[in-house]
This record gives C-alpha cells, structure tokens and sequence, in this order.
C-alpha cells in the first residue's frame, strides 16, 4: 500500500529513532506541527523540505515520492547520452564544514586519460585519497551506460568525497 | 574565464579574465608550484594536458563552473567557464 507523505515522514522518524519533540526541536517547529504533518493534517513547510530530508536520511524527491532512485544505473545504449554532453563531479566535504565542488567535462577527462594522466592528489583529505581510482576505468564505465555515484568514501573523521557521472 | 571570491565580511571580488592570460606555457608551467600551496598537486605536464583541454572545450562549456569551493568561514570561490 502507497505511504502518504505523513506516513512516510512518520515511518522514517521512527527509524532514526527521533521522538516528535526531537525533530520538531532539530527544525526550530513545534512538536504539534509534526503531528499534524504525521496524520496529513497538514505539510511541511517547502523551506523545511531540505533539512528534514536531511534528518531522515533521504533525498527530498524520496520524501515526497516514496520513490528512491538507484544510486548507480546501467543506462540502455539508445538513450545514453554523448560523452561531450556528460559530466564528472567530484563532491567533498571536510569535517571543517568545508566544500569543493568540481564538474569536469567527460570530454576533458577522456582528453586527460589519453594523456596518461590520474586524478591529481587533493591534501586537506589525508584520510581520502582520490590518487588510487583509474580514470580509465571510470570511462570505462562510462562508455558501458553506466551513471550515477561511482565512489563515494567517508573517513572517521567526517570527510566525504563522492564521485558521480551524469 | 571568471572568477568569483568572496570572503567572510561580505567583501566580493568577480574577476573576468582572459583566455589568452591563462591558457598558456608559462601559467601551465607556474600552476603545479601555485596550485601545491593550496593542496592541490599536480605536475606541470598535467596542467598543460588540463590547459589544451580547457582551450579546446572552453566554447563548448561556457558557463560551467568548473570549481566551486567554500570554507568553514564564509570564504567562497569560484572559476567559472
């Protein structure tokens, strides 16, 4: 059976083991409000959507469409899209509250696998190191349909670094 | 290529600069050393791979930011085709 939006809310609350208070305290409402989000009474407000996705651990499209989308796909070789028309994205966080964001042009990456070049070492992420992945076999991959995370690596100490082609 | 800093106090710098000031022997030559204090190591064959590329794509991907960073203190940088 299709879980309403405050079922779902409900549901996965109780699976971070959140009391109503807990996260009505963690998104500065009233605990009332949740309750009434939790029987369809009402809904979140659009400016919470985010953090409380956050919260729940999911996606905000998956709050509100039960749908969760796979994180790696194969996609068939009629709808694949030209490699000049794809990108790279590297994604860090540090435990610092600190973020880079890098978009690479696949084009520019195949430009630099043919050269025999490997990701260059970022320090600031010691715990993570991006020198070990093979480009060739990201494009490898690519070139195979396939899309969506393609690392993602977390230290103790908080820093995160995701890979995802798109 | 343009360039977009801002630091924790609200102060923004938006710099446009052109190609030809960047893409080019000596930048690619001087960008692993200016690049390593802030991290990022790359070798000077790199950057030169990294230069003929952005040369060759920069009409293709105008508009793209290719860098996004920000700190824990506000600081914020981007470079942007």
């Amino acid at each position: 059976m299709e879980m309403t939006l405050g079922k779902r809310i409900a549901f996965l609350r109780k699976d971070k083991e959140f009391k109503q208070d807990e996260l009505a305290e963690k998104l500065g409402v009233s605990a009332q409000a949740v309750s009434k989000w939790e029987n369809d009474q009402t809904c979140p407000d659009i400016t919470l959507l985010p953090e409380l996705a956050k919260l729940l651990g999911v996606t905000v499209d998956e709050l509100l469409t039960g749908k969760s989308e796979p994180k790696v796909r194969i996609v068939p070789e009629a709808e694949r899209k030209d490699i000049k028309d794809m990108m790279l994205r590297v994604v860090m966080d540090s435990e610092r509250g600190e973020k880079m964001r890098i978009n690479v042009p696949l084009a520019l990456v195949q430009l630099a696998v043919d050269a025999g070049m490997s990701i260059p070492e970022i320090s600031g992420c010691e715990s993570l190191s991006l020198s070990n992945i093979d480009l060739n076999q990201v494009m490898d991959l690519v070139r195979q349909g396939v899309i969506g995370n393609l690392v993602e690596m977390e230290s103790a100490e908080g820093q995160s670094i995701r890979i995802f082609v798109e | 290529m343009k360039l977009i800093m801002k630091d924790g106090k609200g102060h923004r710098i938006a710099l446009r600069i052109p190609y030809g000031l960047i893409l080019n022997k000596i930048v690619a030559k001087r960008a692993p050393k200016f690049l390593g204090k802030y991290g990022v190591i790359i070798t000077k064959e790199q950057a030169m791979c990294l230069l003929a590329g952005l040369r060759r794509f920069k009409k293709d991907y105008r508009g793209l930011t290719l860098v996004e960073m920000e700190g824990a203190d506000g600081e914020y940088l981007t470079i942007r085709v």
